[in-house]
C-alpha cells in the first residue's frame, strides 16, 4: 500500500477524535441530586452491557470512519494482497522494462524519476507475485545490454542489483523487441510487457518509422492478448541545462601550443539566467566562466584557452548544479602529439641547384629549425633518391617524393606497402619525372594519375586554381573568408593527369582549363597525394604563396588525425584497445570510479561494453600494452526533455492495445495496483451507515 | 429553568402560615372528608362508629352543622344566644387521622421549585386543617428511616399550630424505611382510624405493601398520597450526568439516553406493583405530580371519594 499525497497521513490522528470525545464527554457531566436511585441503577445494570457494546461499536465505527476518510483524502494506491488480486488485470505473462537512462536522474520533490521506476517496479512485482499472476519479470538497460529475471529470481536483491542509474541513453524500440522475443520464449496466452519510463521524446526514435513496424509486427506476433501499458514517471516541468558539447580547436595536440576547449550548452525552458561553466584539468579547476542567457535562447557557447601539456591529460567542463546533475559535464582526454617524422625524397637536392626540389616543404614543414618559439610536431627529414633508399618509411608519418625524377620499383612497392598500412605519401611531379616509371606506381595502385605530357609555358601568366573540393578534410578550411585563397595560385606548367576513375579517387585542386592539379587516392589505411607541379615554385606560385604552409600542414594534420584513435564514445558505446597485438591476451578497463575489469580475447573480438557512466575510462592491452584512454560522455539527445504524447505512443504502436499511466496518478493502476480511495471511501459510507444503524437498533 | 435537588425551607413567620394557603383551604373546607369504612370511636355526622356510648368529659362547643344528632344541641345555649350548639366530649372524636408524612432525604428533590417534602407539607397541613374543620382528631407523625416526631391525635385549635409548627420544622431526613416505621406504627395504634401516608415511597415495594397490609389488618382506612416529582417519571436528561444519591453515598456518571427507556419500564412496574397492591387491601393510592397544586390534587380527590 503507498499513498499519493502521504503528506496527509499525519490527519491520521485524527481518527482519535471521537475516542477524545467519549472520554471528555465522560469527564464533562452535570451533576443531579437524584432520589429514585434504586431504578437507576437497576436500569443501568440492566443496560450496561448492551450500552458498552453500542458504545464500543459507536466508537469503532466513528474511529474507522475517520481512520478510512483520512487514508481516502491521502489517496491510497493498494498493491499487494487482496486488493491487488482484484484489480490485477489480465493473466498470464507480465514482463517489466525500466528506463534507467541518464534522463531518469532528473530530481523532483527529492527523488529522481528512477526511484520513483523503483517504486513503481516494486508495487507492481509486489502485486504480480501475491497474486501469482507474474509469469516473467525483466528489466532492460540501455544501450545494447539487457538484463533479465525472471519468476523465482525476481527479489528486491535481484532487482537492487540490476536497476541502477546510468548515463546512457534508453532505445526503446529495441527494449520492446527484445522484450517481445523474451515474452515469446516463455509461452503462449495473454501477455503484457509495462514499460516504466519518463517518456523522454528521443529515446522513442519516432522518426524512424522503419523500425517501428517492424517492432509492431513482432509485438503484433504475441497474439491478440498483448497489450502494453507505459508508466510515465518523468517530470513534465523539465527545466535542465546541460554542457551538449565539448571540442579542441586543434586536432593534433603539440605540447606547448595553446589550444582553445569550446563547450557548447544548452537548455531547456527560457528566461534570462547564468550560468557558471569551469574548465577541469583532471580533478584541478583552471578556468571559470560564466554565460549568460536572455529570452529564449536555448543554445550557447564558450571556450577556454589552455597549453597542451607534455603529458596526457584529461579535461572536464562542467557546469554549475540544476535539475539534472549528471549531464552537466563532458569530459575529454588530450593525448599530445610529440612528434611527425616526414621523410622529404629530393629528387634535386639543395647542392644541385637552388634550395633543392624540398627546400618550401621542409621551410613549410619546420620554418624555425633552431629555435622553440614556436611549438612545432613536424620533424622535416631531407634525403636524396640514394640516401632515401635506405630509409625505412614506416618510421615516418609521412613521405614526400620532390620532384623525384625515376622512382625506384622497389620504392613504389615499398611505398604501396607503406601507404596500405596507414602512410601518407605525397608526390610532386617536376621536370625531370619519367612518366615510364611514374607508370609503374599506378600499376601497383600506388598512384592515382598516369602522367601524360608537360603542359602550359614559362612565359604564360598562368592559369589560377579553380575548382577546390573544400568537401575533403584537408581542405574544408580553405573555404573560409579569413583563410588564404587557394584560387590566388597561379600554375603556368603542370604535368597533364590520367585520373584513375575509381572511387578511392578524387580531384582536390583542378586548374581553370580543368587540368587536374592534386589529386587524392585512399588506399588501406593510408593515402596518396600527386600534384601536377613540383614544389620548388619553378613551375606555380604554390610555394610561395600564403596557402602552401596551411596546405601542407593539414594535409599532415588530417592525416595523422585521422589516424589517431578516436577517443570519443557515447555512453553504451563500447571500448576497446585501438591496436591488438598479435601477442594480446586480453585487455584491462578501469572505469571512472576506479574500477578495474579483465576482458579476455576469445574467438571474438572482445570490448567493453560497461560503459554506462560517464567519465574517463583506460583501456591497457595485455599483457604490456601502452595505456588508452577514452572520454566517455552522455549522448546529446539524452539531455533534451522534450517528451513523447499518449497520442504519439499509440500511434506508433497503433492496433497494440496501450495504457499510459502517469505513476503520480495511478488513475488506471499499476499492474495489479490500485487507487484505494473508492473503497476506502465505499467503507466510510458504510460505517456511516452502520453508525445509524447501531445507535437506532441498539439501546 | 426548573430547579432540580433538594428544596430549601425557610423558617420564622406564623407557625403553619406557609402551608395553609387560604385561597386554597376555602376551596378544600367546603368538601368534607368521609371516612370510607367503619372506624372506631364516636361517629357524629356522618361518620359512623362502631362504638357506643360517649365520653363525658366535655371538651367545647362547636356550631351545629346539618347532620349533628340533634340530640347534642345544647339547647340551653340556643336559649342564651339564639345559635345552635352542639356540646362536645373528649371521647366524641368521629375520626382518628394519622397524617405521617416521609420526611427521608428522598423527599427534598425536586425540579419544580417545590420539593416533594414541600409538597408533603402543604398536602398534610391542609388535610390537617380540613380534619380538625370537621372536628376529627388528627395527629402527625414524620418519619424517614424511624419515627422522628409523632404529635398524637388532638382535636383543637392549638394542636393545629402545633402540628403547622412542626410541619414547618421538618427538614429532609436520612434514609427511607417505610416498611419498618409502617410496621411499628402499627403496632402502637390502638383504635382504629385513618391512616393518611404521604410519601414517594422509594423503598421496596413488596415491604411496603405487606406494611400497608399491615394497616388493613388493623381494620385501620388507609390513604396513600404517593408523591411524585415530574423528573422522576419522565427522566428528561440528555447528556452526561452524575447522578448523585439522596439518601446515600452512592454515586453513577451515566448517558441517560442509554437508560432512559430501561428506567422508565423499570418505573412503570413499580407504579403498577404499587396501584396493584393497593386497590387489592383496599387502600386508596393518590398518584401525585408535584407539578401539580395539592389543593386540585386534594379537590379532585375529595370530589372522588364523596360520591
Amino acid at each position: 500500500m503507498t499513498f499519493q499525497n502521504p503528506g496527509l497521513l499525519w490527519l491520521l490522528p485524527l481518527a482519535l477524535i471521537p475516542i477524545v470525545i467519549h472520554l471528555l464527554n465522560r469527564l464533562r457531566y452535570k451533576r443531579v441530586q437524584w432520589a429514585a436511585m434504586d431504578f437507576l441503577i437497576a436500569s443501568r445494570m440492566e443496560t450496561i452491557k448492551r450500552s458498552r457494546l453500542k458504545n464500543l461499536l459507536l466508537l469503532a465505527a466513528r474511529f474507522l470512519g475517520l481512520l478510512l476518510l483520512v487514508l481516502a483524502i491521502a489517496r491510497p494506491v493498494a498493491t499487494g494482497g487482496m486488493l491487488a488480486s482484484v484489480f490485477v488485470g489480465g493473466t498470464g505473462r507480465r514482463m517489466v522494462l525500466l528506463d534507467n537512462s541518464m534522463s531518469m536522474e532528473i530530481v523532483r520533490a527529492g527523488k529522481s524519476s528512477l526511484d520513483r521506476a523503483v517504486e513503481c517496479l516494486e508495487i507492481i512485482l509486489d502485486a504480480s507475485a501475491r497474486a501469482e499472476r507474474l509469469s516473467f519479470a525483466a528489466l532492460v538497460q540501455p544501450g545494447e545490454q539487457t538484463m533479465y529475471v525472471s519468476g523465482e529470481e525476481v527479489t528486491p536483491e535481484a532487482i537492487g542489483e540490476l536497476v541502477a542509474q546510468t548515463h546512457a541513453s534508453f532505445d526503446v524500440r529495441s527494449a520492446l523487441r527484445s522484450a517481445g522475443r523474451e515474452l515469446t520464449l516463455t509461452g503462449d496466452g495473454n501477455a503484457e510487457m509495462i514499460l516504466i519510463t519518463d517518456l523522454q521524446r528521443s529515446n522513442w526514435h519516432a522518426e524512424d518509422t522503419g523500425v517501428w513496424t517492424r517492432v509492431r509486427d513482432e509485438l503484433t506476433a504475441l497474439g491478440e492478448g498483448f497489450s502494453v501499458r507505459v508508466v510515465d514517471v518523468g517530470s513534465k516541468d523539465w527545466r535542465n541545462t546541460a554542457v551538449a558539447d565539448v571540442s579542441l580547436s586543434e586536432t593534433v595536440l603539440v605540447p606547448g601550443r595553446r589550444v582553445a576547449v569550446r563547450a557548447g550548452l544548452a537548455r531547456s525552458g527560457s528566461g534570462p539566467a547564468s550560468s557558471v561553466v569551469s574548465l577541469y584539468l583532471g580533478e584541478e579547476r583552471q578556468t571559470v566562466t560564466e554565460v549568460e542567457w536572455s529570452g529564449d535562447e536555448t543554445a550557447a557557447s564558450c571556450a577556454f584557452e589552455m597549453e597542451i601539456g607534455a603529458e596526457p591529460m584529461s579535461a572536464r567542463v562542467e557546469l554549475g548544479e540544476d535539475t539534472l546533475t549528471a549531464d552537466n559535464r563532458r569530459f575529454l582526454v588530450m593525448d599530445p602529439c610529440r612528434d611527425i617524422p616526414v621523410l622529404c625524397m629530393d629528387g634535386r637536392p639543395a647542392g644541385a641547384g637552388a634550395g633543392g626540389a624540398s627546400a618550401f616543404i621542409a621551410w613549410a614543414l619546420d620554418p624555425e629549425p633552431d629555435s622553440d618559439r614556436v611549438p612545432n610536431p613536424f620533424r622535416p627529414v631531407v634525403k636524396s633518391g640514394a640516401e632515401a633508399a635506405a630509409s625505412v618509411l614506416g618510421d615516418f608519418s609521412a613521405v614526400v617524393l620532390a620532384s623525384v625524377a625515376m622512382p625506384a620499383p622497389d620504392l613504389l612497392a615499398e611505398s604501396r606497402t607503406y601507404v596500405e598500412k596507414g602512410g601518407m605519401l605525397v608526390v610532386f611531379l617536376g621536370e625531370g619525372a619519367d612518366p615510364a616509371a611514374y607508370r609503374k606506381g599506378v600499376e601497383l595502385g600506388l598512384l592515382p594519375a598516369a602522367m601524360k605530357t608537360i603542359e602550359g609555358s614559362e612565359k604564360s601568366d598562368g592559369i589560377p586554381i579553380a575548382s577546390v573540393d573544400y568537401a575533403a578534410p584537408a581542405l574544408e578550411k580553405f573555404g573560409g573568408p579569413d583563410n588564404p585563397h587557394l584560387q590566388d595560385v597561379r600554375v603556368w606548367r603542370w604535368w597533364k593527369l590520367e585520373v584513375q576513375r575509381d572511387e578511392s579517387t578524387k580531384v582536390l585542386l583542378g586548374l581553370e582549363n580543368g587540368a587536374p592539379w592534386l589529386v587524392e587516392k585512399r588506399l588501406g589505411s593510408g593515402v596518396v597525394f600527386v600534384c601536377a607541379s613540383p614544389c620548388d615554385g619553378s613551375w606555380s606560385t604554390m610555394p610561395v604563396s600564403p596557402a602552401f604552409l596551411p596546405l601542407i600542414h593539414r594535409l599532415i594534420i588530417t592525416f595523422v588525425s585521422a589516424s589517431i584513435p578516436e577517443s570519443f564514445r557515447t555512453t553504451g558505446e563500447p571500448i576497446g584497445p585501438s591496436r591488438r597485438p598479435a601477442d594480446m591476451i586480453g585487455f584491462q578497463v578501469t572505469a571512472p570510479d576506479g574500477k578495474t575489469s579483465l576482458y579476455r580475447t576469445g574467438a571474438g573480438e572482445a570490448l567493453c561494453r560497461d560503459t554506462l557512466r560517464a567519465g574517463i575510462y583506460t583501456v591497457r592491452a595485455l599483457p604490456d600494452g601502452a595505456g588508452e584512454r577514452y572520454a566517455v560522455n552522455i549522448p546529446f539527445e539524452e539531455t533534451q526533455g522534450e517528451r513523447i504524447s499518449e497520442e504519439e505512443i499509440r500511434g506508433l504502436l497503433r492496433d497494440i492495445p496501450v495504457t499510459v499511466v502517469r505513476a503520480d496518478d495511478r488513475e488506471r493502476g499499476l499492474a495489479g495496483s490500485s487507487e484505494g480511495w473508492p473503497l476506502a471511501a465505499l467503507a466510510v459510507l458504510l460505517l456511516l451507515v452502520a453508525e445509524v444503524v447501531i445507535a437506532r437498533t441498539i439501546d | 429553568m426548573r430547579r432540580t435537588g433538594s428544596g430549601t425551607r425557610s423558617r420564622g413567620g406564623r407557625a403553619g402560615r406557609r402551608y395553609l394557603d387560604p385561597k386554597k383551604l376555602a376551596r378544600i373546607s367546603a368538601l368534607e372528608l368521609r371516612a370510607r369504612s367503619v372506624v372506631e370511636g364516636l361517629y357524629s355526622g356522618m361518620h359512623k362508629s362502631p362504638y357506643h356510648g360517649f365520653s363525658v368529659e366535655f371538651t367545647e362547643y362547636r356550631e351545629y352543622v346539618p347532620g349533628d344528632d340533634t340530640r347534642h344541641i345544647d339547647w340551653r345555649a340556643y336559649g342564651k344566644t339564639d345559635r345552635h350548639y352542639v356540646k362536645r366530649f373528649e371521647a366524641e372524636t368521629n375520626l382518628r387521622c394519622y397524617l405521617m408524612l416521609d420526611a427521608s432525604k428522598s423527599m427534598a428533590f425536586t425540579s419544580t421549585g417545590t420539593s416533594k417534602l414541600e409538597y408533603g407539607c402543604q398536602l398534610a397541613a391542609s388535610l390537617g386543617y380540613l380534619m380538625l374543620r370537621q372536628q376529627d382528631l388528627v395527629g402527625l407523625l414524620t418519619f424517614d428511616s424511624a419515627v422522628r416526631r409523632y404529635i398524637p391525635p388532638r382535636c383543637s385549635p392549638p394542636h393545629l399550630r402545633v402540628m403547622m409548627r412542626e410541619l414547618e420544622e421538618t427538614e429532609p431526613g436520612s434514609e427511607t424505611d417505610v416498611a419498618r416505621v409502617f410496621n411499628d406504627f402499627a403496632e402502637r395504634i390502638r383504635r382504629r382510624g385513618l391512616i393518611i401516608i404521604i410519601s414517594d415511597l422509594f423503598d421496596d415495594v413488596d415491604n411496603i405493601l405487606k406494611s400497608l397490609q399491615h394497616f388493613r389488618h388493623r381494620k385501620h382506612e388507609v390513604i396513600v398520597f404517593h408523591l411524585l416529582d415530574p423528573q422522576e417519571l419522565a427522566f428528561p436528561f440528555d447528556r452526561m450526568t452524575l447522578f448523585d444519591d439522596l439518601e446515600g453515598s452512592r454515586r453513577l456518571v451515566v448517558d441517560p439516553k442509554t437508560v432512559r427507556d430501561e428506567y422508565a419500564s423499570q418505573f412503570d412496574n413499580y407504579m403498577r406493583k404499587v396501584m396493584r397492591g393497593c386497590r387489592d387491601q383496599k387502600v386508596d393510592y393518590v398518584r401525585v405530580h408535584t407539578e401539580v397544586p395539592f389543593d386540585e390534587v386534594l379537590v379532585r380527590y375529595l370530589s372522588v371519594r364523596h360520591r
